[in-house]
């Protein structure tokens, strides 16, 4: 039976992970199971016990290495969403936003892992999923086949098109500060016709959040 | 010989089937009909129907069967013909473009596919469309009220037999034959060709096959997608549909026969349009018009067809030898050239030609100082309707400047139906804020790039009496323009204020070098027309003027300066942000870029492309070294240019790089927007970087001169094109260029002084040092 999996620790995110695995099994209609990989014998885990007695989440003890370890829970074909903590102790200094047991996880899977920062409230259902894509054949169509039929709940996708320094196109004949030109119309379209090649899609011009690229920039919708 | 003949129809390759019976060795004496395999005959179907054993040659197909196997082929092809079975088409690699079949990149393949005549195009859209494929039919010069181009009804379109399942087979561009072909598996799939006639400028065809099931013509005129006002209707077999708004329409009709047997269908659609701006489309007029169509029928359109495509490449052939890849890319960009604008009339050749909506079909300067240049050479009645079509709106440029206070004639910087000025001038920004577009506003050198354009056409074609005449009022009303636009100075110097140039960069610039030379020379070529008609006053004054104009050239430095107080900016380098093509001002931001030497594309340098003769002497390369390494490509009309440029001073290997990226622009889509239609003006530059740069020729006194500078993989260069109102062929090789001309042609080749070329081929041998610089 399919499950979303809850990677708790004993650090305060395990209640944010929980929180979110929890609505996640809304979303996707499946129930929610934890584990918690001990690597010390002697280690309690009282906390991390009751945190998932509290959610009504079945909690299974693992002893092991913790990356492996985990990296074997996900590998149960039947997980189909992990939760995990992005960090415990103090955030991470480097350029990426988690700690290495969830990049760790990130880099391993072969299903989506959700991420939960340590702060994450509770929300109550997720009404709507941002889904920042940068509509390369390799990065994004995999990102929906994956994704979608997962979803069993009504929810709004927001795709971003976001360009990186490997994608973005390399000319712009109109320059940019003249807003949301033909280019940027192209550029929708193209991202659109190549992540979701066979649905329908509405493009509408939203303000950007990032001051790197100024002017416009389209957002595909797809609800 | 029977090669060339039937070459001159388009007929080439595998379009031909050569049956014998004596292909091989006898005894080791050639086969008697061995000498039926030359050279033009390299792809074609050879059959032997002979018994000898030693006919095993290769590429011949034994079939053996004497005469009565020569009947049964024959009859097979009749019977091809009889049936209305699809066309083949000559798969010459160096000849035919394969589309993307990635679902993906659908748009960007319909806009390589597009065809056109110059009238019209259609893009190379699946036949049954699905939901990622814009599909477009346009016609030249239709507007809609808010000034874009008016999409037309869709005569390609077949039903959708399962939405689920994406088309199948492969889409090839034919090049030098005009169509579109479909392959596709014979049991299971679906063949098709289309053309937009040439030769039938009206006419429109298409034939297709495929299982029963899976072919589903439907209806063979549908209005286009998001059509606001759109009139369909059914007489008796044919169909029409008109889509407009007030006083603008097209229409559309078109038919279809078809023939299903034994679960296999064959459709053959014959299409015809009408438009007329000004009144309207009539779809009463349509229908007449194809009933015309229908008596010249599917065959007769294609051989003829095919025959002139076969003649307009006899004017615009291109041949790299030792670069099949650059060949291909080449003859790509001469192919949509030559489809972008009509013979006759007026010629409004949006940035994106027919190919797609970009710019919403709008005119800029890509028309005349890119596209023109290569059709005056391939094609000059396609450029002399482009001069029409500015000539036409000369009362909209002079209302323009009166507007503003001035004389003379200003054209607009995007320019659409009436010619008054359609450039976005202001939207809203993402704070809800307006935002002011100064394109419009700065991008004055339009004015005399229209001129220029003019003159050009004029030296090249050797139609002298264009400039006296019909052409007079675009170079006479600019350079009024100019003598009204320019402000003296108490110390008597002129200049042009808050103007932009082709550097998008640094907007609202003081003394742009671009426009103040090209004014310059707008105000001496007006003078000289001015004198020819007696107006010797006004002729001295504008002279006077233009050599007051100051033009940032820096005798210390051997250098122009771009504009006004662009010396002292950040001297910010390409090697410090990353090679080019970069869109800098997205990536920096337009504060940062503005601040720095950083260039959006060729400003200075675009003078000593245009007008050499106004620069200083020996400029050209130290502008290249100090303006190349600041330019970010970013433009796409950068990279052919500066290719151009950077073969006639003398470095053809760091040409070849840039025009590599010119002519693969679309092919590869590297600007990211090709799903709206092909960059005309960057295959207009491919063009010119081929015969100004590489082959380094030039229009000068009449004389044509020619330069070359190879790079080392190409082996020869080889240009067919007009010059001085005939048809020539100019090659050139490392160490000699052969002329070809029909009529006595003077010549200037290396620099080694003229020469007459006689009728026939002439062979000129190179200096020692054919690479190195040798102009301005």
């Amino acid at each position: 039976m399919s499950f979303v999996l809850a990677a708790l620790d004993n650090s305060a995110s395990a209640r944010a992970v929980l929180d979110a695995a929890v609505r996640i099994g809304r979303l996707t209609g499946t129930p929610v199971r934890a584990v918690y990989v001990r690597t010390d014998p002697l280690e309690p885990f009282d906390a991390v016990e009751s945190a998932a007695t509290r959610a009504q989440v079945p909690l299974r003890v693992v002893e092991g290495p913790l990356e492996p370890t985990l990296i074997d829970a996900l590998g149960d074909p039947e997980v189909i969403v992990a939760a995990i903590g992005a960090w415990s102790g103090a955030p991470p200094t480097g350029p990426y936003p988690t700690g290495h047991t969830a990049r760790a996880l990130l880099e391993h899977a072969d299903k989506p892992v959700v991420v939960v920062p340590p702060a994450t409230g509770s929300r109550g259902v997720i009404r709507r999923i941002l889904l920042p894509l940068e509509g390369t054949e390799g990065s994004s169509r995999p990102v929906l086949e994956r994704l979608l039929p997962l979803l069993v709940d009504q929810v709004e996708l927001v795709v971003l098109h976001v360009f990186t320094d490997a994608t973005v196109p390399a000319m712009l004949d109109r320059p940019c500060w003249t807003g949301p030109s033909t280019t940027w119309t192209s550029w929708g379209g193209s991202f659109s016709a190549g992540t979701f090649p066979m649905r329908t899609v509405s493009s509408s011009g939203r303000a950007p959040s990032s001051n790197r690229l100024p002017g416009w920039r389209p957002t595909s919708t797809w609800t | 010989m029977v090669a060339a003949w039937l070459a001159d129809r388009g007929i080439t390759g595998e379009l031909t089937l050569i049956v014998g019976s004596g292909f091989g060795s006898d005894g080791g004496r050639e086969g008697l009909d061995s000498p039926m395999l030359v050279e033009g005959f390299l792809r074609a179907v050879v059959v032997s129907v002979g018994n000898a054993p030693a006919d095993a040659t290769d590429g011949v197909v034994h079939l053996g069967g004497g005469p009565d196997q020569v009947i049964a082929l024959l009859d097979q092809q009749l019977a091809r013909r009889a049936a209305h079975r699809v066309p083949h088409i000559d798969r010459d690699p160096a000849w035919v473009v394969p589309l993307p079949g990635d679902p993906g990149r659908e748009r960007v393949a319909e806009a390589l596919g597009a065809l056109a005549n110059g009238h019209s195009g259609t893009r190379g859209s699946w036949e049954e469309a699905g939901p990622e494929s814009t599909p477009i039919f346009f016609v030249s010069g239709v507007y809609s009220e808010d000034d874009h181009r008016l999409p037309g009804p869709l005569w390609t379109g077949f039903d959708l037999a399962d939405p689920a399942l994406p088309p199948t087979g492969q889409r090839v561009l034919d090049l030098r034959g005009g169509t579109l072909f479909r392959s596709g598996d014979d049991a299971t799939g679906i063949r098709s060709l289309r053309f937009v006639s040439v030769a039938s400028p009206q006419a429109m065809a298409l034939r297709a096959e495929g299982p029963e099931s899976q072919l589903l013509p439907g209806n063979p005129v549908r209005p286009p997608a998001n059509a606001e006002a759109f009139v369909s209707e059914q007489r008796g077999h044919r169909s029409g549909v008109t889509t407009g708004q007030r006083g603008t329409a097209i229409a559309v009709a078109a038919r279809d026969w078809e023939v299903t047997a034994s679960g296999h269908r064959i459709v053959e659609r014959l299409a015809t349009w009408v438009a007329d701006p000004a009144d309207g489309a009539r779809l009463d007029e349509a229908y007449e018009r194809l009933v015309e169509v229908e008596a010249l029928g599917f065959d007769t359109l294609l051989a003829e067809h095919r025959e002139a495509w076969a003649s307009r490449w006899a004017d615009a052939e291109v041949t790299i030898d030792g670069d099949p890849a650059a060949e291909l890319a080449a003859r790509y960009a001469v192919f949509h050239l030559l489809s972008a604008a009509p013979d006759s009339g007026e010629a409004a050749v949006g940035a994106r030609g027919l190919t797609g909506t970009a710019y919403a079909g709008h005119v800029f300067w890509d028309a005349d100082v890119f596209v023109l240049p290569a059709l005056a050479a391939i094609r000059p009645p396609a450029a002399r309707a482009m001069i029409e079509y500015r000539l036409r709106r000369l009362p909209a440029a002079r209302a323009a400047a009166l507007a503003v206070g001035l004389r003379g004639a200003r054209f607009p910087w995007e320019s659409g139906d009436d010619g008054t000025d359609v450039t976005p001038h202001q939207i809203v920004g993402p704070d809800g804020a307006p935002l002011i577009v100064a394109a419009g506003q700065h991008e004055e050198h339009i004015v005399a790039d229209v001129a220029w354009a003019a003159a050009h056409y004029a030296s090249w074609t050797g139609d002298t009496g264009f400039l006296g005449g019909a052409g007079r009022p675009l170079l006479v009303e600019t350079a009024r323009y100019w003598a009204s636009r320019i402000q003296t100075d108490t110390d008597g110097s002129g200049h042009i204020r808050s103007v932009m140039g082709p550097d998008e960069y640094h907007q609202a610039v003081d003394d742009n070098a671009y426009t103040n030379v090209m004014a310059r020379w707008n105000l001496r070529q007006g003078a000289a027309l001015l004198a020819r008609s007696g107006e010797t006053d006004q002729a001295t004054e504008w002279r006077a003027l233009a050599e007051s104009l100051v033009d940032g050239w820096d005798p210390r430095s051997g250098l122009y300066e771009q504009f006004t107080g662009y010396f002292d900016l950040e001297q910010l380098q390409m090697s410090e942000v990353g090679p080019p093509p970069i869109a800098a001002d997205m990536l920096l931001g337009a504060q940062r870029v503005g601040s720095s030497q950083l260039i959006k594309q060729a400003d200075v340098l675009m003078l000593h492309h245009l007008v050499p003769e106004e620069l200083t002497e020996g400029s050209l390369g130290p502008c290249l070294d100090f303006y190349e390494p600041r330019t970010t490509h970013g433009s796409s009309l950068s990279p052919a240019i500066s290719a151009s440029l950077l073969a006639r001073a003398g470095e053809p290997e760091r040409a070849l790089a840039l025009f590599r990226l010119a002519a693969r622009l679309d092919l590869d889509d590297i600007t990211g927007t090709t799903v709206d239609g092909l960059h005309l003006a960057t295959m207009g530059g491919v063009w010119q970087a081929l015969a100004f740069g590489f082959l380094g020729m030039a229009s000068e006194q009449g004389a044509l001169a020619i330069r070359p500078s190879l790079p080392g993989a190409w082996r020869a260069l080889a240009l067919r094109l007009r010059f001085a109102g005939q048809p020539i062929g100019v090659r050139a090789e490392p160490d000699h260029v052969t002329v070809t001309c029909l009529a006595p042609l003077l010549v200037n080749v290396g620099d080694q002084g003229p020469t007459w070329c006689t009728p026939g081929t002439t062979t000129i041998a190179l200096g020692s040092s054919p690479g190195t610089r040798s102009h301005p």
